[in-house]
């Protein structure tokens, strides 16, 4: 048995085989592991290239979470807002209406300290919400014409801002907010008070508006073109990776066309030469 | 006498090659299990920052709702309340009015019902909010968010302001449970009469405005939200930068790995192809 197994080895044995095929099979073999060689370095360039776009498309992905938050908080600040001023609209067209049958029923503290308390904090609170919107603007932009834009809209809140601040100075109203303060007025510096928030009333809706339009004319209109050219972005980005894994298919197949014909030229010129020494002795 | 296979020069120089392309090999493959080890590590930081990020996105547009919520509810109450406590009282008074005696009886009907649908609306307000802001407390990503270990001169701790809340609805649930129009005498026709329902009215007034003074605190904490998430998504951001230059740098790895195991193999092929000419 173990002489039966001796013989088989001994024909798998290099000896038993012609230098010529052995050599053929091994340049094969080279051949083959000389285009995976190729192969992986195509890859390895490809592969640079297309991380490079997938970590744009992941930075793309992340700023979607920012464009949709101010596309979906915007409509409800402006829902909000349009809430406000619509009650204060309804609660004193039937107030001035009650006042008018008698005016010991409604008086004007009716008239202007819930209202006006609610305008001057829905203000601040719209005017906060604007900076926010106009800081993540800043740290979302990419170009200076988007800076320069932001900006433009950065000198119309700081205008707003202004506008309120001044609303409030002028009026002498900022008391109203204040329970504290307004316990130690008289009745007289009450009622003076109340006649002053009446006058800033429709100054102090009139900001809110201004605030709404801001929130339409930037926050929406800023975001919602950020939001639409970062979709435009991403299906670029995935379309180049698309094309560039294409391409590093095709140079890979390019790269084993040229190896293959190497590869025949070289068999050529080995075993050509071999054969043309061989004819030459025969000659002699 | 038998011949062993000769090496020449060149052959050495093969073998040594064939040997490091397979040592860098076996080295690189290593990396890539390092490398493995440190993107799982880091995928797991990664979640948990997400899943921070979207929880402060979500408490702080909740706390933002509840907020406007309570705000436009606390309104209406105290508008409804100080114009029909006053009506009434109009209408119940002696002074002159324009208008029919079972009109005003129809009319008080309607008013009186609609004054103690205040005091449910607002224990019903209190309630409905109190459960939210209950619910938002009881997720187990916030829950891990409040347990997180700060330090000691961070900004903002959010457990104070929010047992804080939680105390002053307790509180505030308490209060509107109380049977505010019992003694409440919806006919009081007389100042002193209508003065003695004086302290009932500022009783549910103060119900009201403290309840609305509730959106206060959850606008704070709204706020306090929005900063937080807007922290936390600069870090999730960088986070995931890097998270991609981890995988981008494994690929590289397992590519080279590769490469110098093939460039092994082609140097050991040149090898049996040196060795053959030189042997046969």
């Amino acid at each position: 048995m173990a002489k039966i197994a001796a013989i088989s080895l001994a024909k798998l044995s290099l000896k038993n085989f012609p230098k010529k095929n052995l050599i053929r099979i091994t340049n094969f073999v080279i051949f083959i592991a000389l285009f995976a060689v190729s192969a992986a370095i195509i890859s390895l360039f490809f592969e640079k290239k297309i991380e490079e776009l997938n970590k744009k498309l992941s930075s793309e992905f992340g700023n979607e979470v920012i464009y949709s938050y101010w596309l979906s908080e915007t409509p409800k600040n402006i829902r909000n807002i349009e809430s406000l001023l619509s009650q204060i609209s309804r609660d004193h067209s039937y107030l001035i209406y009650m006042q008018g049958v008698n005016d010991i029923l409604i008086t004007s503290r009716d008239l202007a300290h819930n209202p006006v308390i609610d305008l001057l904090r829905f203000n601040r609170h719209g005017i906060k919400y604007l900076e926010d919107g106009i800081r993540d603007a800043v740290l979302l932009s990419a170009s200076t014409v988007e800076m320069n834009e932001i900006i433009k809209f950065k000198n119309k809140l700081n205008k707003i801002r202004q506008s309120f601040y001044s609303i409030e100075a002028k009026n002498k109203i900022g008391a109203i907010s204040w329970e504290y303060h307004l316990k130690r007025m008289t009745n007289k510096e009450k009622k003076d008070l109340y006649k002053r928030a009446l006058l800033a009333k429709s100054d102090l809706a009139d900001n809110l508006n201004e605030i709404v339009n801001f929130n339409i004319g930037f926050n929406l209109n800023y975001f919602h073109k950020k939001k639409s050219d970062s979709q435009n972005k991403i299906s670029k980005i995935k379309e180049e990776i698309k094309i560039a894994s294409k391409n590093e298919s095709r140079a890979i197949l390019f790269a084993f066309i040229i190896q293959l014909l190497i590869f025949v030229i070289i068999q050529f010129f080995e075993f050509g030469f071999e054969l043309t020494e061989r004819i030459r002795k025969g000659k002699k | 006498m038998r011949r062993g296979i000769r090496f020449s020069k060149r052959a050495y120089i093969f073998l040594a090659v064939t040997a490091l392309f397979n040592l860098m090999s076996i080295i690189f493959d290593q990396l890539v299990v390092q490398q493995e080890d440190k993107i799982r590590a880091f995928d797991h930081t990664i979640n948990e920052k997400r899943q921070e990020v979207y929880s402060n996105l979500n408490s702080h547009k909740v706390f933002n709702e509840l907020f406007f919520k309570v705000h436009f509810r606390a309104s209406d109450l105290i508008t409804d309340l100080n114009y029909l406590a006053k009506a009434t009282n109009f209408l119940n008074g002696d002074l002159p009015k324009k208008i029919e005696k079972n009109k005003i009886e129809e009319i008080k009907i309607i008013y009186v019902k609609k004054i103690k649908n205040i005091v449910v609306s607002l224990n019903k307000s209190a309630k409905d909010s109190h459960l939210i802001f209950r619910k938002v407390k009881q997720d187990k990503i916030f829950l891990k968010f409040l347990e997180k270990k700060r330090s000691v001169d961070d900004y903002w701790n959010p457990v104070f302001p929010i047992n804080g809340l939680e105390s002053d609805f307790t509180e505030l649930l308490k209060k509107t449970e109380y049977d505010y129009l019992s003694n409440y005498n919806f006919n009081a026709k007389t100042t002193k009469e209508q003065a003695d329902n004086y302290p009932l009215y500022t009783r549910i007034y103060d119900d009201i405005v403290e309840l609305n003074s509730l959106k206060h605190s959850l606008n704070d904490l709204s706020e306090a939200f929005k900063e937080e998430f807007n922290k936390n998504f600069a870090i999730y951001y960088l986070l995931l930068d890097n998270f991609a230059e981890l995988n981008n740098f494994k690929n590289y790895l397992i590519l080279l790995s590769i490469l110098f195991q093939i460039i092994g193999l082609v140097g050991l092929m040149v090898l049996f192809r040196i060795l053959i000419i030189e042997n046969k």
